[in-house]
């Protein structure tokens, strides 16, 4: 029993927190024209403009999303699984991750995630990849 | 019990189970007739919506001014005595195949219905209802004119559905002189306006089908004011000369094949020309006289394919992202990695086959003749004339922008795009030709998946 939770344990930690990062992915994408609206001021934008902008991301609040939960999950569980085993390990024993990085570990891991969210059907990564070549000349 | 009261009874049996009309001693099945209905609703605007109504055609974020006329969807069931299919004519620029998805979706319990099929006028002067229209990269939809769209579709549906009532069908065709302007060269159009009419033996009101192949768009570019354009004329123009109800279907209109101007100036006098337009079309739709039609039997087929299209634009890939397209995307070899899952269907009326095509089909893809040559790496299909011909179809009407809206359909050997930004820019080529189709293509796939698909959807009716 106490074998099976120290396998269990750490893969639920890590299935939680990559489920964490999946879901704040999902918030990210659905409120991009809140965000947007706090930054849009600061970063000196035209009221039109930043309206105009808004009212692009503001679509996406009701948007059909499909997140990638699964592959999430599993890798999240492995990850667990792995950093409980170096934990255990001798010379790993003494090192921790304070609390506040492993906080702000959640912004790239939720890129990540919103990468391989189907937004309206089509992958948020498979858009970037046919874009970015062309935004030289976009711009 | 004797033999006698055994023949007496068992063939007393016999007669009680042929009169119930079951099979086995049945008489010759009766000879299939036409059944064809028609309905009609109008798609009346919401005063009460806080959207804003942009006019779809041409530029983007202008809203509607006015009414010269509403819209309407108008609706033909059709059956030889089994399931029947619809046909529903919407007075709009285009459909997505999600707004068709609904409209099917609310005459899912329609009895007897094999097939509901809708397809646009691609009017100019009307709603967006594609959601292309608004402010760049915002849905130009208003939401309450689709659901009005929706429930205009499904009674005028359910109405031709209850109005069906037998009679006779005839075909004729007159060729309009003086009437296309093609803007793109080579000039490769469809002169004809073909016409199926309906006449019910008790002698009411009967119903003629339009099909002419040019764009909807008479009250040309300045205009914003409501309008179903010469589409509307045309079947008000005929049902008051004749009392005959109608409806009319676009054809091959991609390249860009419209009307010409009968106007000095279609900016000021847009009206007048779209009055001198229609008058134009209802005397040649008035010229198709019984004696130059000819029956058509009661046979009816009908042949659906689905497939899917490769997605090249970045544009329709980025539309569809943001939930302003409601096109099926599905994983393909691409340049975006997605394709455009769509239909076409063949509707065999005897031997006349009136094809369903999910866009705006240049002429020549249909008829075959000359090709531009902007893209000499490009290899057009076999034209589907010839497809129809090699399956023993007598004679082909296209009905574009049928059960879905794909953009234009280019043949890939004058499929031409901007080398820095492709599809997002316009090119013009080595004469000059502007190359815009392309922009409003998914891609150049598209001509060979459609001549594939008619072949498969052909291949099956035989």
């Amino acid at each position: 029993m106490k074998r099976i939770l120290r396998i269990l344990l750490p893969a639920l930690c890590g299935a939680a927190y990559a489920a964490l990062a999946v879901l704040l992915s999902r918030l990210l994408i659905t409120h991009l024209s809140g965000l947007f609206s706090l930054i849009a001021g600061p970063a000196g934008l035209s009221a039109d403009a930043a309206a105009y902008v808004s009212q692009i991301l503001g679509q996406f609040r009701s948007a059909a999303l499909v997140s990638p939960w699964l592959p999430a999950l599993l890798i999240g569980a492995v990850i667990g699984m792995a950093a409980a085993w170096l934990i255990r390990l001798r010379h790993a024993k003494h090192i921790t991750i304070d609390i506040t990085l492993w906080i702000l570990l959640l912004i790239p891991l939720s890129l990540v995630a919103l990468y391989f969210t189907q937004v309206n059907g089509i992958m948020t990564g498979n858009l970037l990849k046919t874009f970015l070549p062309m935004l030289p000349e976009l711009l | 019990m004797n033999k006698r009261l055994i023949a007496t009874l068992l063939a007393s049996s016999l007669l009680c189970v042929c009169g119930m009309g079951i099979m086995p001693c049945a008489s010759a099945q009766a000879d299939p007739v036409w059944n064809i209905g028609y309905g009609r609703r109008m798609i009346l605007p919401d005063p009460d919506s806080t959207q804003p109504l942009y006019i779809a055609g041409y530029n983007s974020g202008w809203e509607i001014k006015g009414v010269l006329d509403y819209c309407e969807a108008r609706a033909v069931w059709l059956d030889v005595g089994g399931e029947g299919v619809l046909l529903i004519g919407i007075d709009c620029v285009a459909l997505d195949s999600g707004t068709v998805g609904k409209i099917r979706e609310s005459l899912a319990d329609l009895p007897n219905c094999a097939s509901v099929n809708v397809y646009s006028t691609h009017t100019h002067a009307g709603p967006d209802t594609l959601g292309l229209w608004g402010p760049t990269g915002v849905n130009g939809k208003n939401d309450a004119y689709m659901n009005a769209l929706t429930k205009a579709a499904e009674e005028a549906a359910r109405d031709a559905a209850a109005d069906k009532k037998p009679g006779t069908l005839h075909y004729g065709k007159a060729e309009t002189k003086n009437m296309y302007r093609d803007s793109r060269i080579p000039e490769v159009f469809d002169p004809y306006l073909y016409q199926i009419r309906f006449v019910p033996a008790d002698e009411s009101a009967g119903l003629r089908l339009f099909f002419y192949g040019a764009h909807a768009e008479s009250l040309r570019g300045d205009n914003k004011l409501l309008s179903r354009d010469f589409p509307g004329m045309l079947c008000d123009g005929v049902t008051k000369e004749t009392g005959d109800r109608a409806i009319f279907c676009p054809g091959a209109i991609g390249g860009l094949i419209m009307t010409k101007a009968f106007v000095a100036n279609t900016s000021v006098d847009a009206r007048k020309n779209l009055e001198i337009t229609s008058d134009k079309l209802i005397e040649y739709a008035l010229s198709i006289t019984p004696e130059t039609e000819r029956e058509l039997k009661p046979s009816m087929r009908l042949s659906r394919e689905i497939f899917t299209v490769p997605l090249d634009n970045p544009a329709f890939q980025l539309y569809k992202f943001l939930g302003i397209l409601n096109n099926k995307a599905v994983s393909a070899e691409s340049a975006t990695g997605y394709g455009v899952e769509t239909e076409l269907s063949i509707l065999m009326l005897d031997d006349l086959a009136v094809t369903l095509i999910p866009g705006e089909l240049f002429p020549e893809l249909a008829l075959g003749g000359k090709y531009g040559d902007a893209n000499p790496d490009g290899v057009n299909p076999r034209p589907l004339c010839e497809i129809a011909k090699e399956h023993g179809i007598g004679e082909l009407l296209i009905i574009g922008l049928a059960n879905d809206e794909l953009g234009y359909i280019v043949p890939p050997s004058d499929f031409l795009l901007n080398k820095e930004a492709p599809y997002l820019k316009r090119t013009t080529d080595y004469k000059g030709e502007d190359h815009y189709e392309e922009t409003n293509s998914v891609g150049p796939a598209c001509a060979q998946a459609i001549a594939d698909a008619f072949e498969a959807a052909a291949g099956r009716l035989n």
